[in-house]
């Protein structure tokens, strides 16, 4: 590779940045063009700069590392710095991503470098949303929900949300009268939000069924949901299946 | 153990119960078969203290084959067959006693034929075994039952304090990695500052286990180590830690729990604190009222950061310890501003 590598170090806490700083300036495959104190920064400045690589602190005010990835449109390669997460480690291994625990010797560094610079050249991007579901412990779910419009990020809790409807590629999320339009699958989203709260009752909607404020039959087999603001959705014989069992 | 023969008293009782047993069933005896009274006392009491004893092996049966883990088919078959030796044993026995009675005072006590004799001793002996044996068994589903009881309590019993124990004493795994990683940027960036948070991480360290194996310590014992605590966070996170203290100084001598307030420091820093981009103030406030000790402590916190795990769980250790200790007259309270978290720990000034 002829020219250095752009990076972007993000890390909340001054001495973590200085030290992975100073061990990355001898290294000359790469070149440090930011540095991010907090999430919504680091959403920012990547989406700005587009770097080669990321190196991303996972607990962080604002954003965690994986919820950053999750608002990139186009996330570039990520070495992961974490102190102790054992459920983010596991997920790691089993995706071969490249991470380091601090703290972390130059020459642990200059592996990971490495081998993220041969994954880059074999251009096989991870799937971020798939390693983010896999770090996190069995029987947690989503708790917020995060959405991009242009430079700005709305932050929701799951609990805020009506109702989450597939639009094509997009999903639309319901929330205090409005829509939010964002890139990702609804089946992705029913196995990462709580169960016991979002049930699938068709194959376009997932409702949070603590609006859900009646159910008409107006059909053999086919029911409709009506919300506590009066907004009707249609239910599937199977959604309602899943309802019955739920409530 | 059996729990007969493993007790004298009740091994005692329990031939006294045969024997009475025996009594009955010789008057029964000498009339259905009409049989002279006396000689059927001489016959039957000592065969039903002897059977009473032969009775005894029906606990190892019923616990060698508990009902409901093998196939019943084989069980009744083990039991069945058990059942016919004892009773059959028990029948020759009996004959050779009628046998030997009648011998000695030559006399015909059992008028009947030795076929009917046998049929009857025999049946007399199967259904009083079957009956030990299903006693037997109601005796070990008992047991089992008590003995699940009593290891479920003991094992929570010992659960709970090991857990306390292990949790006043754990290393928190991402403070000690932290702090070192911290180290490892000061040694070039600062080798001053690293070798002071060194002895910080020491002292730290040294006092979380010298205090944690006390039952009580005082509470300036306690903000000492707290201070460790933060002078170590303090370097870590620079200028998003600000510290203010409002303590009162004669509630220093105070005796506490060990590491009662250490895991609120943890949770400011850890739920508050680092959550935040700019951080703010933590603030440890100590007042004497009335013979209790009020301490409140104040952090910033970021209203949209996902509450993380253990927050509750912190909390409600703290709240059992001071209830152990202090009854109703200690407790903490949770209060929650606009970005500001405060607890407040209250307990009673006395010894501990």
């Amino acid at each position: 590779m002829n020219r250095p590598l752009t990076a972007v170090i993000v890390d909340d806490e001054d001495l973590a940045r200085g030290l992975l700083r100073e061990y990355l300036s001898s290294l000359p495959a790469i070149t440090v063009i930011a540095e991010c104190g907090n999430g919504f920064d680091a959403v920012k400045t990547i989406t700005d700069l587009q770097p080669d690589i990321v190196f991303l602190d996972i607990q962080m005010p604002k954003l965690s590392g994986f919820e950053v990835l999750e608002l990139l449109e186009k996330p570039p390669a990520v070495v992961f710095v974490t102190a102790f997460d054992q459920f983010a480690l596991k997920a790691f291994d089993v995706h071969a991503v490249d991470y380091l625990l601090k703290p972390y010797s130059q020459e642990r560094l200059r592996e990971a470098v490495d081998h993220a610079i041969e994954r880059m050249q074999r251009n096989v991007p991870h799937n971020f949303s798939e390693i983010a579901r896999a770090a996190r412990p069995a029987g947690e779910y989503l708790e917020r929900i995060l959405i991009k419009e242009g430079n700005k990020v709305h932050v929701f809790p799951a609990e805020k949300i009506d109702y989450i409807e597939a639009q094509d590629d997009y999903v639309s999320f319901r929330v205090e009268g409005k829509s939010y339009l964002k890139l990702q699958r609804l089946s992705e989203l029913e196995s990462s939000l709580d169960p016991k709260r979002f049930v699938r009752i068709h194959r376009s909607f997932l409702l949070n069924i603590e609006r859900l404020s009646k159910l008409e039959l107006y059909a053999k087999d086919s029911r409709t949901a009506i919300l506590k603001d009066g907004t009707t959705l249609s239910v599937s014989r199977a959604g309602y299946d899943k309802l019955k069992e739920l409530l | 153990m059996h729990p007969i023969l493993s007790d004298n008293k009740r091994l005692a009782v329990y031939l006294a119960v045969w024997v009475a047993a025996g009594f009955l069933l010789s008057f029964g005896i000498s009339r259905w078969y009409s049989i002279d009274l006396f000689g059927s006392f001489l016959l039957v009491v000592p065969a039903m203290f002897v059977y009473g004893e032969m009775n005894l092996s029906a606990w190892f049966v019923a616990r060698t084959f508990p009902l409901g883990k093998k196939n019943i088919r084989q069980i009744l078959a083990v039991l069945l067959a058990s059942m016919i030796v004892i009773s059959m044993l028990w029948t020759a026995l009996c004959w050779g006693w009628l046998l030997i009675l009648e011998q000695l005072f030559s006399v015909i006590l059992f008028p009947q034929k030795i076929i009917s004799q046998l049929f009857i001793i025999g049946g007399i002996g199967s259904q009083l075994y079957l009956i030990s044996l299903g006693v037997s068994y109601l005796m070990s589903t008992v047991e089992v039952s008590r003995n699940a009881e009593r290891n479920a309590f003991e094992a929570q019993l010992l659960a709970q304090s090991a857990e306390l124990k292990a949790l006043r004493m754990q290393i928190n795994p991402h403070f000690l990695f932290n702090s070192l990683n911290s180290i490892n940027a000061l040694i070039s960036q600062g080798p001053e500052q690293a070798r002071e948070m060194t002895t910080f991480l020491a002292d730290f360290f040294r006092k979380s286990l010298q205090y944690g194996s006390k039952e009580t310590i005082t509470l300036g014992e306690e903000i000492s180590l707290l201070n460790d605590y933060l002078a170590i966070e303090k370097i870590r996170f620079g200028r998003r830690i600000e510290i203010e203290q409002e303590i009162d100084p004669s509630a220093l001598s105070v005796p506490v729990p060990p590491l009662i307030l250490q895991p609120l420091m943890e949770n400011a820093i850890k739920h508050g604190i680092s959550g935040t981009v700019d951080g703010g103030i933590i603030r440890l406030e100590v007042k004497k009222k009335q013979n209790r000790v009020f301490i409140t402590l104040e952090n910033p916190f970021d209203r949209e950061m996902p509450p993380k795990k253990g927050t509750g769980l912190g909390l409600q250790i703290i709240r059992k310890r001071l209830e152990t200790i202090f009854g109703s007259d200690g407790d903490i309270q949770v209060y929650r501003d606009e970005n500001i978290f405060r607890t407040v720990l209250f307990f009673p000034i006395r010894s501990l």
